[in-house]
């Protein structure tokens, strides 16, 4: 089907793009921009922006007001896309006809925000006049634009996620959510070796001395051209929110499962990848001597090369929340797991479905954590205290532990309440809080053996972990591991416990077998 | 057309209750070609979760469904060449126009373009909303917007067509015209799904029907075969010119009459015996001094029928 056919955008751009509102808008941006050109180009404030002038500045401004329609004006009507349908009760029509998945995604991921794009266009000619008068080279506008359309359709693709799996009865939180993912890549991460992958970035490239090109990111050590860094990203973001909309946008909402397991490890692997990738390794184990140039100041300073630990614990803290994350993308809800056990029979009660989804945990934080303590041991200076035996405790203790509240969360997500997930977060939240307050107040931190007690509980003892309490209290350290895995085990085969119930609910029912001969 | 195997769906009660409630139980059933097939039974039998099933709208929890042959959950959007849906609460897109409406859902469909002016116009035609082309959805009023509803169901052409009670919040006019509307696909070989609680109407157009109750098809058949099964013992009415005699009492000792019920100078029983026995019984009646000034045959509706088997009065 080609792209202009596809019925869900034809049907939007009907609706968005009726002759009144074409002619609206069309009088309302001619107003806006003779406006802002009369005030920037005729008012005695100094606009100037890097080297340019006036008429620069005034394409900068049109840039930026276009970034803001599209990104945030588009977005939230792609966020409404999907919810809006569903409260309407018009969604089951688009589910039962014969559009792909693919094609309706599509359809409403260029077709909701096609009036924000219409807008856009209608600034696109006090942009170019701008850029003209403003000797913007046109590398530079065409890059702007380039950036403006690719990270639009990205940051839609996340909202028609959050469209897809908000469900009815959200309001404005769907919404909220989305305008707190704009706002949060607007600032630039401090930690790694990347700059801001906002599409406001654009803004930037109106400065004459340094174009995109000029704009250099760091990976794995190597410098990369953020213009490219961004479109990778793009483009990969992308994908990676498009795949669970197509997943389930045309599957029964009671069945929605953002990613498969291979899905949802790789899209974590692919996030840790980022996340070890563009951390400025060289950067953190320098030591030495380093020139600093601060306004028109020059200075040297001395550089120390951070502790490795540390170093490692942040990250596997980073792939924590990481992989927190997909777990929550994996969780079987009490009605996939019902049908499982009517199509499954035993097979749903297994050792291996007791276990869903710490296997994808385990492998993820493996994975990510070998490869940290890799990058660690090349990089680190060499002066520095680094074990392998202390390392692999800390991967295997993160894995224990992440196993454990993922069985719990997991087990909790299969109670029969009103939201079983948000109780069970809740749950969790609380338990963290009541330790975390207890042991603080009881100033157990304070003692190395103390601290390694409480590893028994709570992971947070692990981040302070140094040589010197790991050899104070080894065995502690390690009976706190075993501990961690028998909590794990406890939360596994309560888990097997609710699957089994749900096989004696139904003792009607019958099993994939029995089907198969029924239908045969 | 429509096949059901082993059919169940089994939903949690709501929090703070334990138990499941099963929707759909083990459901059988086979809607051959060309039939308006009505599915009866009250509120929360699980008529419309067998309808979303039918649809692949939802997922049973376990069982096939099969529409034309095609399994509905293998190949979704095979199975939607195959069937028109409309479901019992609904919105249009009020912005769109009437042909627009309907021109989407044919692309949607994947209609072949060179064909889908002609097909949108030839429904507009078929619902009767000609004048209301080119006017916005919003304009129509509710019974043009379930017109426009069908119109949307039908203009694929399918060969089977699913309604959740369309017939609900329409006015006795557009009720009857539903009617007809639905009578002349029919004609035209459409096989028509049907859920309503309008028990006279589905009477009226069905050929066969299945009376659903917590999740179970207690009845299936041709109409007028459920209707015999249900009428093995006739319903008889005797009304008295005036109330005197004793009429409950006498007919209480008359062989094969069974529950005599009187309401003032009537009285209604069951009466196991045929035509001739039901004469002698009338003319011994009379020739007790039984002032008879009428005698009915109650013949069993569609409703009194479904409120008798729901009851248990008829197993």
């Amino acid at each position: 089907m080609k792209f202009f056919n596809n019925p869900e955008f034809v049907r939007n751009a009907r609706i968005q793009l009726r002759k009144g509102r074409v002619f609206s808008a069309i009088v309302v941006c001619s107003a806006l921009s003779g406006t802002i050109w009369a005030s920037i180009v005729h008012a005695d404030v100094d606009f100037s922006i890097g080297s340019l002038r006036r008429a620069g500045a005034v394409f900068a401004f049109t840039l930026c007001m276009q970034i803001a329609i599209l990104l945030i004006g588009g977005g939230i009507y792609v966020v409404q896309s999907v919810h809006r349908e569903m409260e309407q009760n018009t969604f089951d029509f688009q589910r039962v006809t014969r559009l792909s998945a693919l094609e309706l995604a599509c359809g409403k991921l260029f077709g909701s925000p096609v009036g924000a794009y219409f807008v856009t266009l209608c600034f696109m000619p006090l942009s170019l006049v701008g850029a003209i008068r403003g000797h913007v080279p046109a590398r530079l506008v065409a890059e702007a634009y380039v950036i403006l359309l690719l990270g639009s359709i990205a940051f839609h693709s996340l909202a028609l996620l959050i469209s897809v799996i908000e469900g009815r009865g959200a309001g404005p939180v769907g919404i909220l959510v989305y305008l707190f993912a704009v706002v949060i890549t607007l600032v630039p991460p401090a930690i790694w070796a990347v700059r801001q992958v906002s599409p406001f970035v654009a803004v930037e490239l109106v400065d004459h001395d340094s174009n995109v090109f000029t704009l250099k990111d760091e990976f794995f050590g190597f410098g990369v051209s953020h213009f490219l860094v961004l479109i990778a990203l793009y483009f990969a973001f992308t994908a990676w929110f498009l795949l669970p909309v197509v997943r389930n946008i045309k599957r029964d909402p009671s069945l929605y499962q953002i990613y498969s397991g291979l899905q949802a490890l790789g899209f974590a692997l692919f996030m840790s990848l980022l996340q070890i990738g563009f951390y400025p390794w060289k950067a953190v184990f320098f030591q030495g001597i380093i020139s600093v140039r601060l306004a028109e100041v020059s200075a040297t300073v001395r550089h120390d090369a951070l502790p490795t630990l540390p170093v490692e614990q942040f990250h596997l803290l980073c792939s924590m929340i990481v992989m927190a994350v997909m777990t929550l993308a994996l969780l079987r809800s009490r009605e996939v797991v019902r049908i499982r056990v009517q199509s499954l029979g035993k097979l749903a009660l297994s050792v291996w479905a007791a276990a869903w989804p710490a296997p994808y945990v385990v492998v993820g934080v493996t994975l990510v954590g070998g490869s940290v303590a890799i990058l660690i041991s090349h990089y680190r200076y060499p002066d520095e205290f680094w074990s392998w035996p202390l390392v692999a405790y800390d991967v295997g203790y993160v894995v224990a532990w992440l196993t454990r509240d993922v069985l719990f969360v997991q087990c909790m997500n299969l109670r029969r309440v009103r939201r079983p997930l948000r109780s069970a977060v809740l749950y969790v939240v609380i338990f963290y809080g009541c330790t975390a307050t207890l042991f603080s107040a009881l100033d157990i931190y304070a003692y190395a053996r103390n601290a390694a007690l409480t590893a028994f509980l709570v992971p947070s003892p692990l981040y302070a972990l140094s040589p010197s309490n790991w050899s104070t209290a080894k065995a502690i350290w390690i009976l706190a591991l075993v501990a961690q895995s028998i909590e794990a085990c406890f939360f596994w085969w309560l888990h097997r416990q609710r699957l089994k119930e749900f096989q004696e609910e139904a003792p009607k029912r019958l099993i994939a077998k029995e089907l198969q001969t029924a239908s045969a | 057309m429509i096949h059901l195997i082993n059919l169940t769906k089994q939903y949690d009660l709501p929090s703070g209750k334990s138990g499941q409630i099963l929707a759909a139980d083990r459901l059988n059933l086979e809607v051959p070609n060309r039939e308006i097939f009505g599915l009866v039974g009250p509120n929360g039998a699980g008529k419309t979760t067998t309808l979303k099933m039918i649809c692949g709208l939802q997922v049973p929890t376990s069982g096939r469904v099969t529409v034309n042959g095609v399994d509905v959950q293998r190949e979704p959007e095979e199975a939607q060449r195959h069937l028109g849906y409309l479901a019992d609460f609904f919105s249009l897109y009020d912005d769109l126009r009437v042909w627009e409406y309907l021109d989407y859902f044919a692309h949607a469909y994947k209609m072949e373009s060179i064909k889908i002016p002609q097909r949108v116009d030839e429904v507009i035609r078929r619902m009767n909303l000609e004048s209301k082309r080119d006017d916005p959805i919003s304009g129509l009023s509710r019974g043009m917007k379930q017109r426009l509803g069908i119109g949307r169901a039908i203009i694929h052409d399918p060969p089977l067509i699913v309604l959740d009670e369309p017939a609900a919040g329409l006015d006795p006019k557009a009720r009857v015209e539903l009617k007809r509307l639905l009578k002349e696909l029919n004609a035209e070989g459409k096989t028509i799904f049907i859920t309503s609680h309008i028990l006279a109407d589905l009477e009226e157009i069905c050929t066969s029907i299945a009376i659903m109750e917590k999740g179970q098809l207690i009845r299936i058949g041709r109409l007028e075969e459920v209707m015999r099964e249900a009428v093995s013992i006739r319903r008889i009415r005797i009304q008295l010119a005036s109330p005197e005699f004793a009429l409950e009492e006498w007919l209480a000792s008359q062989l094969g009459v069974q529950e005599p019920i009187g309401k003032g100078s009537e009285v209604e029983f069951g009466f196991t015996g045929n035509d001739a026995m039901l004469a002698e019984l009338v003319r011994e009646l009379i020739g007790a001094g039984a002032p008879v000034c009428g005698v009915e045959k109650r013949t069993e509706t569609l409703e009194r029928l479904y409120s008798r088997i729901s009851s248990g009065e008829v197993m």
